[in-house]
Order: C-alpha cells, then sequence, then structure tokens
C-alpha cells in the first residue's frame, strides 16, 4: 500500500433504477478521488444522487433486481465492484463504514448501546467479549459521551439525539477505518449539537486519519469541515475545487446560484434565488441539465458538456469556460 | 360589532401585545397513568409585535416556540396570560366572538405535504375557508385567481392535485391559502425548513413581497438563524420555554447580550471557509420536563455564578428596544461599551 495513493477512486460511475416509468438516471458519470484522511464534501439539494453514489460505493445498492451499477471504485487499488457479497461484508464496518442522517434509526432499540458496538470488533477483529466491551467503552469515551462505564449498559432510547449520534460516530470507528461515508450526519441536529459533532468528526480525522465524505445541503458545514468540494446537480459533480477555492472563485452557475441564495450576515434584502426547481429524473432534458434554469445557457448547451480542468485542482462541467475559444 | 365589551379593555399598545403567556402540557406517567407532569412548554412570555414588522423566533427544538406561535393566535389554548391582538384581548374570547377575528390571523406550516388535503384540488382548498366565512361565489372565483397570481402560480393550478406540484409550489399553495381571507397577520412555522437552498430563497422572496404588497405582519418561527436573520426586524430567542432575548435584528446578531444567544450565533457554521468558529455552548438542552432551577441556562453558561443558580432573572429592557433575561446583561453592555 501506498501511502501516497488515493484511498478511493470512482471512475464514471453510473447508478440507474428501473420503475414502472421506464429507466431513472440517478447517477451519470460520477467521477471522485479521495486522498487519506482527506475531507471532501459532496454537496446538491434533495434528489441530485447525492446519497445514492454514497449507496454505490458501499455497494449498498446493485445487489436486487431494477438496480443497474456501473463503472470503477476502487478503494486502495482495489476494485469493488468485482468483490462478491461476502467480500464486502468483511470490508464493511472494518475499512469503510457508513453514518446516516437519523441516528435513532440506525441504531437498534432492543439492544444496549455497548453490545452494539462490540458487535463490530467481534465480528471483525474475532476480539472477545472482555475486550468487545473494553473497546465499547474506549469509544464511547473518544466520541466525548460522559461516564461511558455507565452509559455503556444503556438503551438508545435513554440517549439524547445528539448522544445517538456520537454512539453511531463511535461504532462507525470502532475498527478505525480508512473511509467514513457520513450522509447528512448533522441535519437532525440543533446547531450547537450539530456544532459539536462536526468538532468531534474533525478531532477524529485528525487522531486516526480517517478519510471522510461529507454529503450534505448545507454549505456552511462543508465550509467548516471540507478540504475539497464536489457539487452535484441531477445525478453529476458540475464542479469539483479546493474549499478555498470553490467559495472564492465560483465557476459554475449552479454553484454561484447556490450561494448567492443563501441569507448572510449583513447582507439583506432580495435574495437571488435561481429560478425553477431541478429537472424530473424520468425527464432529463437533452445537454446541459442546468441549462433551463441557467441565466447565461447559449446555442452548445444542448450538448452535454464533460467536466475539464480549469487550473490547479479545480474542475468544471460548463460550456462557458470554453466560450472564448 | 364593537359593542362587545372585550374588546375594548385595551385600546392602546401595539398591534400584537402578548402578556407572561403560557401554555403547560399535562403528561401522565407510570404504570396506571396516575403520575402527573407538567411540561412548560411556554412559561411566562412578553413581547409585542408593531404592525407591519416581522418578529423572528429562534431557537433549538423543543424549546416551545412553535406552541408559542400557535397559543398567541389560539389554535391552542393558553394556559395563563393574556393576547391582545390590534388591541382585542382574544386569549378570553369565546369562539363565536374569535371567528370574525379568524381571518385576520392565519398560520403557514412547516410542511407543505401533510397540510395540504390530498383529495382537495387546489382550488377547493382555497376556497375552502373563504366558504366558511361566507363569500360568494363569484368574488370567490375572482378571489382565486388573484391568490395564484400572487404566489406566481399558473392560472391553471386551479384544477390540479397537491401531488402535482413539487415542495416549494405547495408552500405556495399553503401561503395563498393562508391570504384567501386577506389576514394581516400570519404566524409561519419553519415555513422554509423543508425545502433546498435555491427554493427556500425565492419562498422567502415571495413572503417579503407579499409582506408589502398586502401590509403583513410575520411572526416567523425557524431555527435557522441566517433565514431568520435575513427576513426579520426583529428578533426574539427561546430557550425551554422561555423568551431569554428579544432585539433589534442588526442588534441581536452583532451585540447578543444574553450567553445562550451567544453561543447559538457562535455554532451557526458560516459558508466561509475563512472563517475559523469559536467553539459554542458545551452540553445539551436539558429535559423541558425537569428545566433547571432559577435562570434555565446556567447549566451550560460559560459565566453562571451563585446568583444563577437562585434567582431567576427578570426580563427586562436593558437598552433601548433591547430585552434580555440574564443577571449580568448591563454588565455585558458596559463591557462591551467600554471596548472591553
Amino acid at each position: 500500500m501506498n501511502k501516497n495513493s488515493p484511498i478511493l477512486q470512482v471512475e464514471d460511475l453510473r447508478v440507474s433504477f428501473g420503475t414502472r416509468r421506464g429507466t431513472l438516471e440517478a447517477v451519470d458519470g460520477v467521477n471522485l478521488c479521495l486522498d487519506r484522511g482527506e475531507i471532501l464534501g459532496l454537496v446538491g439539494e434533495s434528489g441530485c444522487g447525492k446519497s445514492v453514489t454514497a449507496q454505490a460505493i458501499m455497494r449498498l445498492i446493485g445487489n436486487s433486481s431494477g438496480e443497474y451499477v456501473a463503472g470503477r471504485i476502487l478503494m486502495d487499488g482495489d476494485d469493488l465492484m468485482l468483490k462478491s457479497e461476502r467480500e464486502m461484508s468483511r470490508l464493511r464496518g472494518k475499512r469503510m463504514s457508513m453514518i446516516f442522517q437519523d441516528p435513532m434509526s440506525s441504531l437498534n432499540p432492543v439492544y444496549t448501546v455497548g453490545w452494539q458496538i462490540a458487535e463490530v470488533p467481534i465480528i471483525h477483529d474475532n476480539a472477545s467479549r472482555g475486550e468487545a466491551h473494553a473497546r465499547a467503552v474506549e469509544m464511547l469515551g473518544m466520541v466525548g459521551i460522559p461516564s461511558p462505564e455507565d452509559r455503556v449498559r444503556r438503551y438508545p432510547h435513554e440517549f439524547s439525539g445528539g448522544m445517538r449520534q456520537r454512539t453511531v460516530i463511535g461504532m462507525s470507528l470502532s475498527c478505525k477505518p480508512d473511509l467514513l461515508i457520513a450522509d447528512e450526519p448533522t441535519t437532525a441536529l440543533d446547531v450547537t449539537i450539530q456544532a459539536q459533532i462536526i468538532d468531534l468528526l474533525l478531532d477524529l480525522r485528525r487522531n486516526l486519519g480517517t478519510a471522510i465524505i461529507l454529503i450534505t445541503h448545507d454549505l456552511g458545514v462543508v465550509a467548516e469541515m471540507c478540504d475539497r468540494v464536489a457539487i452535484m446537480y441531477s445525478g453529476y459533480i458540475v464542479e469539483q475545487a479546493p474549499v478555498h477555492e470553490l467559495f472564492d472563485n465560483p465557476r459554475h452557475p449552479y454553484t454561484k446560484g447556490l450561494l448567492d441564495s443563501l441569507p448572510r450576515a449583513g447582507r439583506r434584502g432580495r435574495l437571488n434565488a435561481i429560478k425553477g426547481r431541478p429537472p424530473d429524473p424520468g425527464n432529463l432534458p437533452e445537454g446541459c441539465r442546468f441549462a433551463p434554469r441557467c441565466p447565461h445557457a447559449f446555442e452548445k448547451c444542448s450538448k452535454f458538456p464533460t467536466i475539464e480542468c480549469v487550473g490547479g485542482d479545480h474542475h468544471v462541467a460548463c460550456w462557458l469556460e470554453k466560450k472564448s475559444e | 360589532m364593537s359593542h362587545a365589551g372585550w374588546r375594548r379593555k385595551v385600546s392602546k399598545g401595539h398591534f400584537l401585545d402578548v402578556r407572561n403567556l403560557g401554555k403547560y402540557f399535562v403528561l401522565h406517567e407510570g404504570v396506571f397513568r396516575g403520575g402527573r407532569k407538567d411540561l412548560k412548554a411556554v412559561d411566562g412570555v412578553t413581547f409585542h409585535i408593531r404592525r407591519g414588522e416581522t418578529l423572528g423566533i429562534v431557537g433549538e427544538s423543543g424549546c416551545g416556540k412553535s406552541t408559542l406561535g400557535r397559543t398567541v393566535i389560539r389554535m391552542t389554548e393558553p394556559d395563563f396570560g393574556h393576547v391582545h391582538f390590534d388591541g382585542m384581548d382574544i386569549s378570553h374570547a369565546t369562539d363565536r366572538e374569535l371567528k370574525p377575528l379568524r381571518r385576520r390571523f392565519q398560520m403557514i406550516f412547516q410542511d407543505p405535504y401533510s397540510s395540504l388535503n390530498p383529495r382537495m384540488s387546489v382550488e377547493r382548498i382555497l376556497e375552502e375557508p373563504l366558504k366558511t366565512h361566507g363569500v360568494d361565489r363569484s368574488e370567490r372565483r375572482k378571489r382565486i385567481r388573484a391568490l395564484l397570481d400572487a404566489v406566481e402560480l399558473p392560472s391553471d393550478a386551479g384544477r390540479r392535485y397537491p401531488h402535482e406540484f413539487s415542495g416549494g409550489q405547495r408552500q405556495r399553495i399553503c401561503i395563498a391559502r393562508a391570504l384567501a381571507l386577506n389576514p394581516d397577520f400570519v404566524v409561519a412555522d419553519e415555513p422554509v425548513a423543508a425545502l433546498d437552498v435555491s427554493v427556500q430563497a425565492q419562498i422567502i422572496n415571495l413572503m417579503s413581497d407579499l409582506q408589502h404588497e398586502f401590509n403583513l405582519t410575520y411572526m416567523f418561527i425557524a431555527h435557522d438563524l441566517a433565514v431568520v436573520e435575513h427576513i426579520s426586524d426583529r428578533v426574539g430567542v427561546m430557550y425551554l420555554g422561555k423568551l431569554v432575548e428579544v432585539a433589534g435584528s442588526y442588534v441581536l446578531y452583532d451585540e447578543p447580550l444574553h450567553p445562550y444567544t451567544q453561543s447559538l450565533l457562535k455554532a451557526i457554521p458560516v459558508p466561509d471557509p475563512g472563517r475559523q468558529r469559536d467553539r459554542g455552548a458545551e452540553g445539551e438542552v436539558p429535559d423541558p420536563l425537569d428545566p433547571p432551577a432559577a435562570c434555565r441556562f446556567h447549566t451550560r453558561c460559560p459565566f453562571a455564578k451563585e446568583i444563577c443558580r437562585e434567582k431567576e432573572p427578570s426580563f427586562r429592557e436593558v437598552r433601548q428596544g433591547h430585552h434580555v433575561a440574564c443577571h449580568f446583561a448591563e454588565k455585558f453592555l458596559r463591557d462591551e461599551g467600554s471596548g472591553g
């Protein structure tokens, strides 16, 4: 294993679902690259395919009929698409794990929190019950739950929302995975608790070196946590750049629109809303999918734009970049 | 209808004047549900709203902000306190006395999916309040067309059903329904929380346009502080059933005096990667069934002293138009004035 090689590479990922209305293309050619210990933000509005991308990387979709996944998902150079379900379950929880928006539904209400965390090392590391219990206490302490020796014997309903999310994070990190996918981890939480969870994830990244894909719609959370950002729209990535570059110098009209539509301190008056709404995945426009809402659309936008590097590590899928040529 | 005595009780004062309003929910616990506990959702709240302005109410989940909104317009019966609406005490009016007033205050809810009847066409949804309040048929038709126009929906929307619309459009339908009877006061409870950012901006713009057009007064309840700051003239902050601070929107965000407001503001993630956030409040919101005694924030407050555990701070005007419930508000104000 080369320490400098990326931990995850996703190449031309496509996901579609067969429905009664025909085939819906949820993800249409996504390329991602994630370095060790890096936090990548995957940002977009509901229905843009960000969660489907994450689930496809975990190979949580593509196993039942009507779900089609194509492309390459390389973890440490190993193609996950070629792995059997058995091999995948050995990886999940051990080298890659995932946390979800709603911590209550990720926890089993009839088992103690400690047992649920201990299960992970028992399955993956052949830990004895004693060791696993000790590991559960250690993990609860690490995610900042007070008096973990006592808390480990409690049930999820005895925890508050913030503590449940801490528990889920502790569980997902108990085998110290290389990759964590966090799907809207703070959306269901109040602001003060959200701030604590952000700090916790940043601390854990620093201490364990876990690479994180953070899926969110909140650009504020992205600015606080991420090293790099990918903006998704209607199934593909329209822009990808380091976080400072993206906020200082957004190039895609959709990214600009998103940033402009945010209410911010000291800027009153009308918000610059993006007109219209995202296209229906069953009835996608030809060419650039943002064109119908784009204030700068021109003839060329009737063709689908490919994502191109525009300098540094900044990639944009927009014909405007080549208009002058 | 000016003969009704209760209407003249308060003639001067603000458009909406809320005095010491309270709502307790009784919870029964234990095997035989014999145990009794009061959930003090709203516990003695005092504020006012001027005509044509927007008062934002912010707070974390469970702080009582939604109950406050519902109690003010008597969708929930208050347990104590008074609400004076345009000089009339509506908190003690009978249902019969209240009905003609009901058309003057309306509510918009968070979830545009569950607040519209899926079996009614948009036209019937908008027509229902008009019928209830006895508007005649031809007038109703005209009004529905005007409403669809006001919320920027196509005129053929009337014949369609809620499921045919996206979240943002449904929220427009809810807004149109709220405006059907030409109200002057609208309580909006998290109207944009369920919407995507780009759609959220459209609805916020629409709400401020309508406010100017129809001279509406808003009580805007939300947990998103950036949205509230944007739309509100003044903002009130709630914590565990109490209003802890009320001030003009600029002042509150620039110079918050209550430590809870300060920690809330510190906690908001700002879309600017260059900015370093300070760490906000430690710990979590205490159980609302068993809130801390005296100052309810003392368990999480970085400045808590002996007095905060012993005596509840009064909610008082610390400077013009700025009310705070903290023992040390004056001290914070002085420190700020002297540049410390």
